[in-house]
């Protein structure tokens, strides 16, 4: 049987120590040994069997429960004052068979792949890659587990292709302590697999687009996510350049999108007629207390795979790590407590390590170039979605307030990816432009802002200057601003509310509730949610 | 000085830390090893077997040179060595 250890706690942190949060039990769930069971589906259907178990006693206690993966969000989103349980031992995973596949399926199956939700991105490359697949994208780093990915929204900023959730074709939730609480849910419009694979994982299936998507961000509250079928693609090559461009130029292409009458080339990434290809990601970094009129924009370009390519073009992985001493780090912010206007001049003379390489081209697979997180000590990030055509509007808005109320210890950059079908996925906008500020946690001073209040002001001007925006579920801001989810997403935060109450009983929206779904206002129940909202619309 | 197998995934930490606590390994599971050996005269290699990774292989490995373990091996001559060794096992793989 899986077995699940229960810690008595006081507290719990986030990996960036946004925290700490108070918990009273911390849980952590172990698979039955393959050697002792060596049918994966036997050992998938044991560990839902002992999660059911446990959703039963939190539900008898009166307590939350919320599992959690690799503790990567900055907000409390992950957090649960009652139960907390870790999944990165509940690691499964497996291809589809053809004989899997719905009738009505447009994917091939070898691309399809059934994963458990505490795989980590760094082991789904991992497993990917030996079967000549990757990802579609990732995040910045390979951290996150898949099903924390998905809870939360993150991307990358793969023009063409989203964010992670972008590509799940299908979910596993456990919404009860009964037999009949194990869903396997996909879109009616775009099934993936038949019922013949839901009855292996013992689950009844809902295809009903609207639920799909509503369930596909389900900030950790829509249940637990137990399974996630993805799809994947033949391994590719990324070829990454970052160059330094003028600061109009930069801006101008992310209000436009035009990269082929953009001024902003890579020699060698131009069609016939010498135009710039679209490149497969575009990022912006921007210091925003230097008044230089270039800075440094990475693109990359995706390449058929070579298998020689380390011959070729070397290790995008370098031999040897280098990280800023922590401690100095540390050093500079408390000096910039009590000596806010040295904090420009400290990003300045760190500018070498937090912004890219400009002299090298690195080509590498997707997860060697979006590998291992160098930094993981305490630190913030504001993360802000809009549409890209009010990309330099935002980012001057937020400088200025920066520059202004400031300084704060971050820098800006720019990131663009496409529509999610999620329905509250903060990538709502056509195509939307993720204006963030990624830094260290610092303490307010008389003389700085604190984090709370910089959170607060940076809503309070995109308003001002009616940008309409989103804000990344896992970072930092002011998620107790009032009527910040009904701003961001319009009657879209009712129907996820609705869809919620629709799969949930109150009971178990209880226990699926933390403080963070309560902070922003889409706890509410409806008791009267319309029962078709969960029809089976299968053909 | 630390080594690490960069493709194999590392074994994640218990998803729980203290808040005092300010741990450079933050994110890993890191065991520890922290014992004297004693070293005959007449052999020559000594390695140390790490038989706790259940999926059969390391991810990182970190030895540590303190000033005692030094001393003692120069006033051991080379018989007793202090062995700090820290390290993360690839994660077990289902």
């Amino acid at each position: 049987m899986a077995t699940t250890k229960t810690t008595p706690r006081e507290r719990w942190n986030t990996i960036h120590k946004n925290g700490p949060f108070p918990l009273k039990f911390f849980l952590s769930t172990k698979l039955v040994k393959r050697s002792m069971m060596p049918d994966p589906f036997a050992r998938y259907n044991d560990a839902a069997g002992e999660m059911r178990r446990l959703l039963l006693v939190a539900a008898n206690q009166n307590h939350g429960f919320r599992s959690i993966g690799a503790r990567w969000s900055m907000s409390s989103i992950a957090h649960q004052k009652d139960r907390m349980h870790f999944t990165a031992n509940l690691n499964i995973k497996f291809g589809i068979q053809p004989t899997d596949l719905h009738p009505n399926s447009s994917y091939q199956s070898d691309n399809i792949h059934f994963l458990q939700c505490g795989n980590t991105i760094k082991e789904i490359s991992f497993y990917l890659e030996r079967l000549g697949k990757s990802l579609k994208t990732t995040g910045a780093s390979n951290g996150q587990t898949i099903a924390g990915c998905i809870s939360t929204g993150v991307h990358g900023s793969a023009l063409d292709v989203g964010s992670v959730q972008d590509y799940v074709v299908g979910l596993n939730l456990i919404t009860g302590p009964n037999p009949q609480d194990i869903v396997y849910l996909e879109r009616h419009t775009k099934p993936a697999l038949n019922d013949a694979f839901a009855a292996k994982i013992n689950a009844r299936v809902i295809r009903n687009d609207g639920l799909f998507n509503a369930a596909l961000v389900g900030l950790g509250s829509f249940g637990f996510i137990h399974g996630v079928v993805i799809e994947a693609e033949d391994h590719f090559l990324l070829s990454r350049h970052v160059i330094k461009v003028k600061k109009a130029d930069a801006l101008a292409l992310a209000d436009s999108m035009d990269f082929q009458n953009s001024p902003i080339k890579i020699p060698s990434e131009v069609d016939a007629q010498g135009n710039p290809l679209r490149p497969y990601h575009y990022k912006i970094y921007i210091n925003q207390y230097s008044n230089a009129d270039t800075l440094p924009v990475e693109l990359m370009y995706k390449k058929p795979f070579d298998p020689n390519y380390i011959q070729k073009f070397g290790n995008p992985i370098p031999f040897m790590k280098e990280f800023v001493y922590r401690d100095l780090i540390y050093l500079l912010v408390k000096i910039s407590e009590k000596f806010p206007k040295a904090i420009p001049k400290f990003i300045k003379a760190l500018s070498n390590s937090i912004l890219p390489d400009e002299n090298k081209v690195i080509v590498g697979k997707l997860s060697e170039i979006f590998w291992d997180a160098g930094y993981q000590g305490k630190a913030f990030a504001c993360s802000f979605g809009v549409d890209h055509t009010h990309s330099s509007k935002a980012l001057k808005v937020l400088s200025d307030l920066t520059n202004n109320e400031g300084p704060v210890p971050g820098i800006f950059a720019m990131r663009f990816i496409p529509k999610s079908e999620g329905l509250i996925s903060f990538a709502k906008f056509p195509f939307t432009c993720m204006v963030e500020i990624d830094g260290i946690i610092w303490e307010a001073s008389d003389k700085l802002i604190s984090l709370e209040k910089y959170a607060q002001r940076m809503i309070e001007v995109l308003q001002q200057h009616q940008i309409p925006f989103t804000i990344h579920w896992g970072k930092n801001a002011d998620w107790e601003f009032p009527g910040l989810a009904q701003h961001m997403f319009g009657a879209d935060a009712q129907n996820w509310m609705d869809y919620r109450s629709a799969l949930l009983t109150p009971a178990m929206a209880r226990v699926f509730t933390n403080q963070f779904l309560k902070d922003i206002r889409l706890d509410a129940y409806n008791p009267n949610a319309d029962p078709n909202l969960i029809s089976d619309l299968s053909t | 000085m630390k080594v690490t197998n960069g493709p194999g995934p590392e074994l994640d930490d218990t998803g729980f830390d203290d808040e005092e606590v300010e741990d450079p390994a933050r994110g890993q599971l890191f065991r520890k090893i922290d014992t004297i050996v004693t070293v005959k005269g007449t052999t020559d290699e000594n390695p140390v077997n790490i038989s706790e990774c259940e999926e059969g292989a390391l991810h990182t490995v970190e030895v540590r040179n303190t000033m005692g373990g030094i001393l003692l091996y120069l006033v051991t001559l080379g018989r007793k060595r202090k062995l700090k060794v820290s390290y993360v096992c690839v994660k077990e793989q289902n």
